[in-house]
């Protein structure tokens, strides 16, 4: 038989989300700060700089105050878990929800109308794989705010290859998401 | 003054350790392929093996074996887990133990020689020599099953063995760290 190359030498096994969180439980990833699972790899992050917080936690207090507004069975979450079977298990910067929260389980992807990264050294990978992962999972809206390029990159319409539509706004300008009817924040004062 | 502390947050694979290796072994995770090894904290699968490497690593380890039960005190095993670090567990061929635990990961310093066999994974077996040396394995041979010859390495150092010796197949086969043990002409003709 002609087997496929691929099979034929040695090649990396590709986790699952149930390896991943087995391993997780077992204290496997002490030594980091945040890891996630990423087409079957884990990666780990040890520290996070401070304007990376602090654009994380202005654009969280602003997305939570309007989603307390607009979609009171929805919350906010920052760096949780979301379960994308059967290889990756990203922990975006920020997501809104309406996954009841419950101390055993992973936020199903299905539940997350708008994932945010806020990205420095990640960019490519924000813009790249992980951008290709959260359209294929049909993740509705997808924010990307690059703190060296000081925009947000705003995308929607999700595919199997990307996003179909994409918009770009200035730190600054206020931003509006395509998907969520009235959801408005600003972008003042992200440094 | 207030000191600014700057680092690099660049994202990166995480090693897995054995410990991690054996958990997911043990969970039935890696059991949908047929052999694979932990390098460098990554857990790779490794090849179906074709009827060639199948004859010769029968043929020595039947050799290995007999051999071993002539001297005494040792004896031969095949395809069991060694663990030769934190972050890498690896399956010889066959190795040469002086007995093999009764339960529980099979550890480097337990391994007096490991036997790779090669028919596709020769530059991957030999590249192979650095790890086994570094978990310090005394003895590692690699036999190369299309260009019929053994090669032997031993002497372990971090980087790799000092010394290697070359054995076509069907010549006779010494052990240099294993006084006595030997593969007669007929072992491997």
């Amino acid at each position: 038989v002609n087997l496929p190359r691929a099979l034929n030498e040695p090649h990396r096994v590709k986790l699952r989300v149930k390896d991943y969180l087995r391993l997780s439980e077992a204290g496997a990833f002490g030594d980091y700060a945040k890891t996630e699972l990423i087409d079957g790899e884990i990666i780990g992050l040890n520290a996070q700089f401070s304007s990376h917080g602090h654009v994380k936690v202005t654009l969280l207090r602003r997305l939570a105050d309007a989603v307390e507004m607009l979609l009171p069975d929805h919350r906010v979450w920052s760096e949780v878990s979301v379960a994308i079977p059967p290889h990756d298990t990203p922990a975006p910067d920020l997501l809104i929800t309406n996954f009841r929260p419950h101390p055993r389980a992973v936020t199903p992807v299905e539940t997350v109308l708008l994932a945010v990264e806020v990205a420095d050294t990640t960019l490519r990978e924000d813009l790249g794989p992980k951008l290709r992962l959260y359209a294929r999972a049909g993740i509705p809206e997808y924010w990307v705010a690059d703190l060296d390029g000081r925009v947000i990159h705003l995308m929607w319409s999700p595919r199997s290859d990307g996003y179909a539509h994409r918009d770009e706004k200035r730190f600054g300008e206020r931003i509006r998401s395509a998907t969520i009817t009235r959801l408005e924040i600003g972008t003042d004062g992200l440094v | 003054m207030t000191e600014h502390f700057t680092f690099e947050a660049t994202p990166g694979p995480v090693k897995l350790r054995a410990e991690d290796f054996f958990l997911l072994g043990d969970a039935g995770a890696l059991s949908a392929y047929k052999k694979t090894e932990l390098l460098d904290g990554v857990i790779v699968a490794l090849s179906p093996q074709h009827s060639l490497h199948g004859r010769v690593q029968r043929a020595l380890f039947r050799a290995l074996d007999q051999a071993c039960q002539q001297l005494g005190g040792i004896e031969a095993a095949f395809e069991i887990s060694v663990v030769l670090g934190p972050h890498n567990v690896v399956q010889p061929d066959v190795i040469v133990v002086s007995a093999l635990p009764d339960r529980g990961p099979l550890l480097a310093a337990q391994v007096k020689l490991a036997v790779a066999v090669s028919d596709s994974t020769l530059d991957e077996d030999l590249a192979k020599a650095a790890r086994y040396a570094a978990g310090g394995i005394p003895e590692y041979w690699v036999a190369d099953a299309n260009g019929r010859v053994i090669h032997r390495m031993w002497s372990p150092g971090p980087d790799g063995y000092a010394r290697t010796e070359l054995t076509a197949f069907g010549e006779r086969v010494e052990a240099a760290t294993i006084a006595g043990l030997q593969i007669g002409r007929e072992g491997l003709a």
